[in-house]
């Protein structure tokens, strides 16, 4: 989830990577004006090797990790397909996880004129957005011919499907739900990390009193603050409860939901000070550096630390989660009217295929979703996450584009923003109500 | 004084300048047509297809087109997130825009004062205006971080009571944006205000040195008020800057702590690009016309009074 996290200030460090990306589209978009339209493969799943020819993918994995993971699945396609002519028409930056590829891909699918294929967190971000506008192929045939229902465990299909059909192969797993810690501050305190929120104050009221904050936030924008009510969310609501939020069966009225802000608003008393000017994608640094205890964010933390070659830090589930697996996807889907469907199919087969998912996860700091991965290259982490994984309990992130649409994830996090300022309950949840109103999610 | 032709000749005359007119007219016309059209499509049809998309129910990727009347602008008007964005286009333009006059007269009044290697303190305090505005707040978002840049400064001058949150403050950051904006912001108008400067009469300084002005009876009664028509042009100038603030925002500080320094630019982005919200978005455009017009009006009154005159 490194990919999600771009904050400002590197979006605009990435500007000539951007600009290079723009451009690359632009002339992309150009060439392909050129092209003759193709024509729709619903239904169709066989791939014709001879016909595989540009393939022309959207993403917004720029750099790091993200950038050599998609690489190393160029390489596979390359080699599967050598007449294949891959536009890596990747875009960096924004406001907002992938908001300026986001903003090209909305222009040229509207424009009627689609890459092959886009990265797309896997749920309501594919569903709400280009599902219900009548834009993707369903992908079902290509799920029973590649047997993905053998291999994908059932809930995480449930959360890739609109009407019974899933639109989207997924290609990585992130869990949102883990509680980081420092190992040192840890053994300082002489704790061991919370199962409870019970036993994550009584930790905390510890570490207040040797000066230290318990947990690590980042606020500077909007986000953190969000996903951190949602783990907790999920813990006071439990899975179905918490599921039930996006489809009118729990009211966002729920005294639990009221209970979960106070439990966001008494862990307030615990955090670093600087907290409104520090930026998310930085948070794993407040482990390393030693001026937080514990910090909640997914998978991307363990990237980062171990980039910095920093070795003390400890992993758990969020207290109270119960074995609930809070999920972080991208995927790959199928827009109507590509211009080369062969290569488009070709590139989903590999994307949820072994031989694809197997070089890519690693690099890319996640885990396989495939039950038939090659763990021979995970590290202690990824092993424990995709042990949590393959139990099954899983439900979708809000943060991450997968539970809700578009428009409540940025209004979920821009309350949420102004809960970390104002910490006033009532008026949080009013708001919340209203959001989902707005969502329509009772409808 | 007048050399009185024969009729005849003076006919011909009236009438070659009026075919030459008739030349002359028709090739400006024809040298106008294609910006005129540019303009009519690319600006006037636009602002009407946003009107348009202001009135309708457009909240996904695909339109749509149901008339539902002022329903987005009173949804506007009761959000918290909108009407804090205009109290901060408020905050903010009074700050910028008296720093901006404040500072770029006073750089102005310097430079003027026959200085040694005035060219070069001119090119260094205008430099700002040439920098991309997402440069200056990625400068900006470092210098006024609170763990780095003027909060140190100030800690290792001793002056550490100084120091504060600056952007992260949750009700005033935006005046810390202002700061930013008017650093770029200044050296443009202390060249509108040095132009003004070199252009006024002379004659009436000297005077008013004989008579026995001092220095600052000379600026408050006699140079300020000369150069109002020039102030008024900085004041439009920095004003509808301020309206359209978007990429010092979006590079420096994004929305910041509940919405601290979130403006009318920023969120009508957001509610098109992150919310699918394109009819509340183009409810905030009309809004950002609305006000920009009101600001527009008494420049254009008083272009029409200078014509007349």
């Amino acid at each position: 989830m490194g990919n999600t996290v771009s904050s400002i200030g590197r979006a605009s460090m990435n500007r000539r990577r951007f600009l290079f990306g723009a451009t690359a589209v632009a002339g992309a978009g150009l060439l392909a004006a050129c092209g003759s339209e193709g024509s729709s493969p619903a239904g169709k799943t066989t791939v014709n090797a001879s016909a595989v020819g540009a393939l022309e993918i959207f993403s917004f994995w720029t750099s790091g990790g993200d950038a050599l993971a998609l690489d190393a699945l160029y390489k596979q396609f390359q080699a599967q397909y050598s007449s294949a002519k891959i536009t890596n028409s990747a875009i960096g930056g924004g406001a907002g996880a992938g908001a300026n590829m986001k903003t090209v891909l909305t222009t040229r699918i509207l424009g009627g004129n689609p890459p092959d294929s886009f990265q797309v967190h896997v749920g309501a971000e594919i569903i709400q957005t280009w599902v219900t506008a009548d834009k993707m192929e369903p992908l079902d045939s290509l799920y029973s011919q590649e047997g993905y229902d053998k291999v994908f465990p059932k809930s995480l299909i449930d959360i890739a499907s609109y009407q019974g059909k899933p639109y989207s192969v997924p290609v990585d797993i992130l869990r949102a739900n883990v509680l980081w810690f420092s190992k040192p501050i840890m053994d300082k305190v002489g704790g061991t990390p919370p199962a409870t929120w019970d036993e994550f104050f009584n930790l905390g009221d510890k570490l207040k009193a040797m000066g230290i904050p318990a947990m690590g936030m980042a606020e500077a924008t909007p986000g953190q603050t969000s996903l951190v009510f949602e783990t907790i969310l999920i813990s006071k609501l439990g899975a179905d409860g918490y599921k039930g939020l996006f489809t009118g069966a729990t009211k966002w009225s729920d005294p639990k939901v009221k209970d979960s802000l106070e439990t966001l608003k008494e862990m307030f008393n615990y955090v670093n000070s600087d907290y409104l000017s520090f930026q998310r994608g930085d948070i794993p640094s407040l482990l390393s550096d030693g001026k937080a205890a514990m910090i909640i964010q997914s998978d991307f933390v363990n990237g980062y630390l171990k980039a910095k070659k920093f070795k003390d830090y400890g992993f758990a589930a969020v207290p109270d989660s119960n074995g609930v697996y809070d999920l972080a996807s991208d995927s790959f889907g199928l827009p109507k009217g590509v211009k080369d469907p062969d290569s488009a199919m070709a590139w989903l087969k590999l994307c949820g295929s072994a031989a694809g998912q197997n070089p890519f996860n690693p690099i890319k700091g996640s885990i396989s979703p495939r039950s038939d991965r090659d763990t021979s290259n995970y590290d202690e982490y990824e092993l424990w996450s995709a042990k949590e994984f393959d139990k099954g309990n899983i439900v979708p992130s809000v943060y991450n584009g997968s539970a809700a649409k578009a428009s409540f994830v940025t209004d979920f996090g821009n309350i949420l923003n102004v809960m970390a300022t104002s910490k006033d309950v009532a008026s949080v949840q009013s708001k919340l109500v209203q959001a989902a109103d707005d969502a329509g999610f009772a409808a | 004084m007048t050399v009185v032709a024969a009729p005849s000749e003076r006919r011909q005359a009236v009438q070659r300048r009026r075919r030459r007119l008739k030349g002359d007219r028709l090739a400006s016309v024809l040298v106008l047509v294609p910006s005129m059209i540019a303009i009519a499509v690319f600006v006037y049809v636009f602002v009407a297809w946003t009107m348009y998309t202001s009135v309708i129910n457009w909240t996904g990727i695909v339109p749509d087109s149901t008339l539902v009347g002022f329903k987005n602008f009173a949804r506007l008007f009761g959000d918290s997130r909108f009407l804090i964005d205009l109290r901060n286009l408020g905050l903010f333009s009074a700050s910028f825009i008296v720093q901006c006059l404040v500072i770029g007269f006073a750089l102005a009044a310097l430079i003027n004062s026959k200085i040694r290697i005035e060219g070069l303190f001119r090119t260094i305090f205008i430099l700002p205006f040439a920098i991309s505005p997402v440069v200056t707040g990625v400068i900006w978002h470092w210098l006024l971080d609170p763990q780095a840049g003027v909060n140190s400064l100030l800690r290792s001058a001793g002056l550490g009571f100084l120091a504060n949150g600056w952007y992260t403050d949750s009700t005033w950051g935006i005046l810390s944006v202002s700061v930013a904006a008017a650093w770029q912001m200044s050296g443009y108008v202390m060249a509108l205000y040095l132009a003004g400067l070199r252009a006024l009469p002379q004659e009436l300084m000297e005077a008013a040195v004989m008579d026995g002005c001092g220095t600052w009876a000379l600026y408050r009664r006699i140079v300020i008020p000369l150069l109002k028509p020039v102030t008024f042009s900085a004041v439009i100038i920095t004003g509808m800057l301020s309206i359209k603030l978007f990429d010092l925002i979006a590079s420096m500080t994004g929305s910041g702590p509940a919405f601290a320094e979130d403006t009318l630019g920023f969120n009508m982005y957001q509610l098109a690009f992150s919310s699918n919200r394109f009819s509340l978005s183009a409810a905030v455009a009309v809004v950002m016309i609305l006000i920009a017009t009101v600001l527009l009006v008494p420049h254009l009154m008083s272009v029409e009074r200078k014509a007349k005159r």
